[in-house]
């Protein structure tokens, strides 16, 4: 095989890779994800628009004539109209971190925060699909929430496809949101402080509830550095340097704390929740904490 | 070439470099470590956070210096410094004048010299230059030669054992110096030693042109010749040197066998400034007598080591028995018993007191000798004081001479021939008519030479002269009788002896020369006797005589085989023992035939060494002269070993810096740690190899998981249907118990370690029996707690396999215990399945097991009661059966049975095969089901 074969051979190969795409691995990794959990289009326990029966009730005045059930109705001298139980879904935001501060593992650990973050962004769509509830993926042409397998395809596209020109450190997008009953937000939280928390206050402060999911690397978690060393961000927009890195766990973690607890009077006033989670730990746990803060709807 | 005394730099210029090294230093300290880059996604937390534990930022002054120290030796190393790198000339033209001394002193560093003369050789070669090769031992002429020639010549000189004649190389230059022209350089590999004319020499030399002087570090030592000294042999170590040192001296003597053998190890102590030392050997008699050579242990040489000659050899004894009648039997005769007395210690002569005296004895026996003419006791006393040696025994005839004597010593004073003076008649004990009984013997004094001997029981004396008690009287007893009465007296006269035996030398006084007792005690007298033998040649015997040498003294100081060639040297030449290259010491022997009169002068040892010789050392050299050591000339290089030290300072640099970084510990100095640990494991490679052999090679997969094993019978047959008939039953194993056995493994008790398997099976057919060794494997293996199935696979429904006999045999060379048929009851039929038969691929046959323990009244025992002590488990050694239970198992490769059972149907190959597994797991849970088979009685107790 000579070289331009060689070539050309590469680019075919590089661009059915694009085809196919990162998606099926990530849909696939979330629905397997998911399978432990089940959810299905959930009744409001109370009479609306729906598919199944909820009650009879006499007819009223202002009652169309359409209304009645005659079957019923034939079995008895008054009128009756049959009610359905309201089955509105849920509408949840989702919005994945995608700064370069998410594309950071440690040696110890097989994945990226960003990964583990798009694939519970994932999951919980999938989970949502599943149950009929309409999602968004908030900053993105899919903000809009829906549901439905086009909206899943659309969303595992975007959380799969490489964002080109991201930022070092994340901010959820400030400005009005679209309505929606709940919104979860994936990130590593680590970003300035000025520009973090009005986001959040802003998002959080739109009457929605939400999630508030830390994930964090263990290497970020402990901090087990030493020695003459020079930090820098993973965009190396931001670099610190010290002669003894041992000697900043402390103030390290205290900081790390604190943000923690900022983050957790955040979602306190807010009426929002905290996850904090761990790429060394199972995504299930974090997913099962998920899942039932959101059903708990 | 740079040199720094002994230390030599042969690329110099790279020293240059070094005067770079503060430039380095100073680098160094201006660049710190580069920090490590850790990317982190956390950094914002960090921003504002300070040091607690500020760090320079500079290297550590530590790292600088092993760094700088690394620099330094590799550049060091690469300028080659070489230690003593000696042996160089100067340069320069004219002659060299290479001058070696060639003599015995010169022999303990041979190689060392030849090499330093080679080095030079080979350079004067190079640089074209001519050559004067001098041996000094040698004499002859100086000669002017190419180096080429030279170097030939050096390849066939050895050291010569005798002293090199500096005056006589001092004449031959002068003789020669027109001829020789202009010496423009001198080198002297000397042997430390100053004789006669050295300094003149050297002083010629230093003149003639530049002069270098290789001497050894320290002088050969010389040994004097041994001597006797108060009866023991003796030897000097001479040396030139100072300091305290301790010289260790070996006495050969001849082996049996023709060769020789060292007899003895002695040390002479120098202290500082002592140049001769005395060795004192305390040797018997008997084997003092046998030392032919005394050699310096350490860096022996002809001046280190001396023939013995015979001074320290048998005496002449001379025996004066007035008595020669030929008539007396043997056994009564007055010498017999001091001839094969004296046969050990000297030998013989006999005749009166006139021929003894001329014979030059050292030593005079007199036998009961009375009254002597006075000319013969002026001549016997002149010889005595000369110092001789007298032994006198009593007898009836001294004792009647002691009146004489007696009326004499009144007289003229104590005849001087006597040690003591006699009382008149002496007694006699233990006679018919006395009262007294014979005395023993009482112990030697320990002034006595006789001190430490035994005492036999058996010698008594019954008669003695006595001596007249005087003041004196105790210091000159030697031995006395157990009353204390004298038994031997002695008193020094002059430089000799006199020594006297109270009792007769024959058994007639006493049983004392009966006894063995009796021969040493003239062994030790023989010792004091003085070696007048041939220690000096007689120059008027040696005049005019011819002799040839026996054996040579090489210059290494061992004994040399002399070639039928050597010259013949005349016996005046020995008188003057001057040793050189005319007379090279060693022992000679007269040539011309005509035996000398005098026995003892038949050889004559010359030793280079005397017994007055002084050893001095060599003179200060003179000024400007160079001045070397030999010995430890090999150039010692030190490149390679400073290139290596600044490796590992590399790596140790490397390591530090990953310290100082804070690196170490990270995988980076993981990984540098297991090189380090893999490089310290390559160097000790045996270690490792050695743990591996202890474990044979089929053990590991053997004891990795359950493996079924069979005994290998040779037949190949026989052994393939066993090992698929084991994975037959291991697969049925698998399939329904918690059992997984491996692959079966074939086992050849005699060889194999048979004790990795639970169960073997043994198929024991008339035509596969085991040897003796592979018996007793099975043996160890029952032994050890296994359980071995003997299938004898011929379906007999009775113990009998090959034949009754051979089974007996095999039984018994197992070491079986009792044998039952397994009945109803036994743990074998509920191990797993529940069964009551065991078919193979026959059926009907028994199946035997060990025989329950028999109660007192002979009927089995039920063994309800687990024997703890056993540790097998109360599970049977052995299954003994004949039905053939590997045929019913066997498997082909695709899983199908191998053989047909006879019965359609599956059903009796599913009983074998349930048997397999009954056996499996009786084997490996023991008793564990017994209680089931007492279940009915535990059952029926418990509804009691």
């Amino acid at each position: 095989m000579n070289a331009p074969q060689q070539g050309r051979a590469g680019v075919l190969r590089r661009d059915a890779e694009k085809i196919s795409g990162a998606l099926p691995p990530l849909l696939v990794e979330a629905e397997r994800l998911v399978q432990t959990l089940a959810i299905g289009v959930h009744g409001r326990r109370r009479s609306g628009v729906g598919e199944t029966f909820w009650q009879y009730r006499s007819a009223q005045p202002g009652d169309s004539l359409g209304q009645i059930d005659w079957r019923r109705s034939a079995r008895s001298d008054r009128l009756f109209v049959r009610e359905m139980e309201w089955e509105a879904a849920e509408s949840v935001l989702l919005w994945c971190d995608r700064a370069r501060s998410m594309d950071f593992r440690s040696d110890a650990v097989g994945w990226t925060k960003s990964d583990r973050a798009r694939l519970l962004a994932l999951a919980v769509a999938v989970l949502l699909n599943r149950g009929a509830e309409r999602f968004g993926l908030l900053g993105t042409e899919a903000e809009r929430p829906r549901t439905g397998e086009t909206q899943l395809m659309r969303t595992a596209a975007l959380l799969s496809a490489r964002v080109p020109d991201a930022g070092d450190f994340g901010a959820p997008p400030h400005g009005l949101m679209p309505k929606a009953g709940k919104a979860v937000f994936l990130s590593d939280f680590m970003g300035p402080r000025d520009a973090v928390f009005p986001s959040l206050l802003n998002a959080a402060g739109q009457g929605t509830g939400g999630i508030f999911v830390m994930v964090l690397d263990p290497v970020e978690a402990e901090f087990p550095f030493h020695g003459r060393t020079r930090f820098q961000s993973v965009a190396k927009s931001v670099q610190h340097e010290t002669d003894q890195a041992a000697s900043l766990r402390a103030a390290y973690l205290d900081r790390l704390a604190e943000r923690i607890e900022d983050l957790g009077n955040v979602a306190r006033r807010t009426g929002w929740q905290l996850i904090q989670h761990r790429t060394d730990e199972s995504p299930r746990k974090a997913l099962l904490q998920l899942h039932a803060y959101l059903g708990g709807v | 070439m740079l040199s720094l005394g002994s230390l030599a730099f042969l690329n110099p210029w790279v020293l240059a470099a070094l005067a770079a090294l503060p430039i380095l230093w100073w680098l160094l300290r201006a660049i710190p470590p580069s920090p490590r880059t850790q990317v982190f996604a956390g950094v914002r937390l960090l921003l504002g956070l300070d040091d607690e534990e500020r760090q320079t930022h500079t290297t550590p002054w530590w790292l600088l210096l092993l760094r700088c120290l690394a620099v330094a030796a590799a550049l060091i190393g690469f300028a080659q410094p070489v230690l003593n790198l000696n042996a160089r000339i100067a340069g320069g033209s004219g002659t060299l004048l290479i001058l070696m001394d060639q003599g015995w002193a010169s022999a303990p560093e041979w190689a060392e010299r030849t090499a330093a003369a080679r080095a030079l050789l080979d350079e004067a070669d190079d640089a074209g230059r001519d050559v004067i090769l001098w041996r000094a031992a040698e004499g002859g002429a100086p000669l002017v030669v190419s180096a080429k020639v030279a170097q030939a010549t050096l390849g066939s000189t050895v050291p010569r054992p005798w002293s090199p004649d500096p005056a006589a190389v001092l004449a031959a230059v002068q003789e020669r110096a027109d001829e020789i022209g202009d010496i423009g350089e001198v080198v002297w590999l000397h042997d430390g030693l100053a004789r006669e004319g050295t300094e003149d020499l050297l002083a010629y030399l230093s003149d003639a042109g530049s002069l270098r002087l290789i001497g050894p570090a320290a002088a050969a030592h010389a040994v004097t010749p041994p001597r006797i000294e108060d009866g023991g042999l003796a030897v000097d170590v001479l040396r030139a040197g100072g300091g305290v040192e301790a010289v260790s001296v070996i006495a050969m003597a001849e082996a049996e066998g023709g060769g020789e053998r060292r007899i003895a190890v002695e040390r002479a102590e120098f202290n500082a400034e002592e140049q001769r030392a005395t060795v004192q050997f305390n040797l018997p008699p008997e084997l003092q007598n046998t030392v032919t050579r005394v050699v310096l242990l350490d860096r022996p040489s002809a001046g280190g080591a001396a023939f013995a000659d015979g001074s320290i050899r048998r005496i002449t004894a001379g025996l004066v028995a007035t008595e020669a009648d030929t008539a007396v039997t043997t056994l009564v005769s007055p010498t017999h018993y001091i001839e094969k007395a004296l046969v050990p210690w000297a030998d013989m002569a006999r005749g009166d007191i006139g021929s003894v005296l001329d014979m030059d004895s050292s030593a005079i026996v007199l036998v009961d000798h009375g009254e002597m003419a006075d000319e013969e006791r002026d001549r016997l006393t002149e010889w005595v004081e000369n110092g001789g040696l007298l032994i006198r025994f009593a007898g009836p005839r001294l004792a009647a001479s002691i009146g004489a004597s007696g009326l004499r010593s009144a007289a003229v004073g104590d005849d001087p021939l006597l040690p003591v003076r006699l009382r008149r008649g002496g007694r006699v004990l233990g006679g018919a008519l006395a009262w007294s009984t014979p005395r023993a013997l009482g112990p030697f004094a320990q002034q006595s030479p006789f001190r430490g001997l035994a005492l036999p029981d058996e010698v008594d004396v019954r008669t003695q002269v006595l001596a007249e008690p005087s003041p004196d009287l105790q210091g000159k007893v030697w031995a006395s009788l157990d009353d204390g009465t004298p038994l031997v007296t002695a008193k020094r006269l002059g430089e000799g002896r006199v020594v006297l035996f109270h009792v007769s030398s024959d058994a007639e006084w006493s049983s004392l020369p009966l006894s063995g007792l009796f021969v040493e005690m003239l062994g030790r007298l023989v010792t004091l006797a003085p070696g007048h033998t041939a220690s000096e040649p007689d120059p008027a015997e040696l005049a005019d005589t011819i002799w040839r040498a026996d054996l040579f003294m090489g210059a290494d100081g061992q004994p040399q085989q002399v070639s039928s060639l050597s010259q013949s040297v005349a016996g005046e030449a020995l008188v003057s023992a001057q040793t050189g290259p005319d007379l090279p010491p060693g022992i000679y022997a007269r040539a011309d035939g005509s035996a000398s009169g005098n026995e003892s002068a038949r050889s004559v040892v010359i030793n280079l060494t005397k017994e007055d010789a002084v050893l001095s050392p060599f003179p200060p050299p003179p000024a400007g002269a160079v001045v070397e050591t030999l010995g430890g000339d090999a150039p010692v290089r030190y490149g390679p070993w400073l290139l290596a030290i600044a490796l590992v300072l590399a790596a140790v640099d490397v390591l530090g810096t990953l310290f100082v970084s804070g690196r170490l510990g990270s995988r980076t100095a993981q990984t540098a740690a297991a090189a380090l640990i893999a490089v310290a494991l390559a160097a000790a490679p045996d270690a490792h190899a050695q743990s591996d052999e202890d474990v044979s090679p089929e053990a590991v997969p053997a004891t990795a998981e359950t493996t079924l094993g069979y005994v290998l019978t040779g037949n190949e047959r026989l052994d393939n249907i066993s090992r698929r008939g084991l994975v037959g039953l291991g697969n049925a194993l698998a399939r329904r118990t918690a059992i997984e056995p491996g692959p079966p493994v074939g086992v050849d008790p005699g060889t194999n370690e048979a004790a990795f398997y639970p169960v073997m099976y043994w198929p024991l057919t008339a035509e596969t029996l085991p040897s003796s060794t592979q018996l007793q494997g099975l043996a160890d293996y029952i032994r050890g707690g296994g359980l071995l199935i003997i299938d004898t696979q011929n379906g007999s429904s009775g113990f009998s396999g090959a034949s009754a006999v051979q089974m007996r045999e095999i039984a018994r060379a197992l070491n079986l215990p009792p044998l039952a048929p397994v009945d109803q009851d036994h743990v074998l039929t509920r191990a797993f399945y529940l069964l009551s038969a065991f078919p193979g691929r026959w059926r009907g046959a028994r199946v035997w097991a060990e025989a329950p323990p028999l109660r007192e009244d002979g009927t089995p025992e039920a063994a309800d009661i687990p024997q703890f002590d056993r540790i097998d488990d109360n599970v049977s050694p052995v299954l003994v059966g004949s039905a053939d239970w590997a045929a019913a198992w066997a498997i082909d490769d695709r899983g199908y049975p191998m053989f047909p059972i006879g019965r359609p149907g599956d059903r009796q190959r599913e009983m074998a095969i349930r048997f397999g597994v009954n056996a499996v797991m009786y084997a490996l849970t023991g008793n564990y089901k017994s209680d089931q088979v007492h279940a009915p009685a535990v059952l029926e107790r418990l509804g009691q």
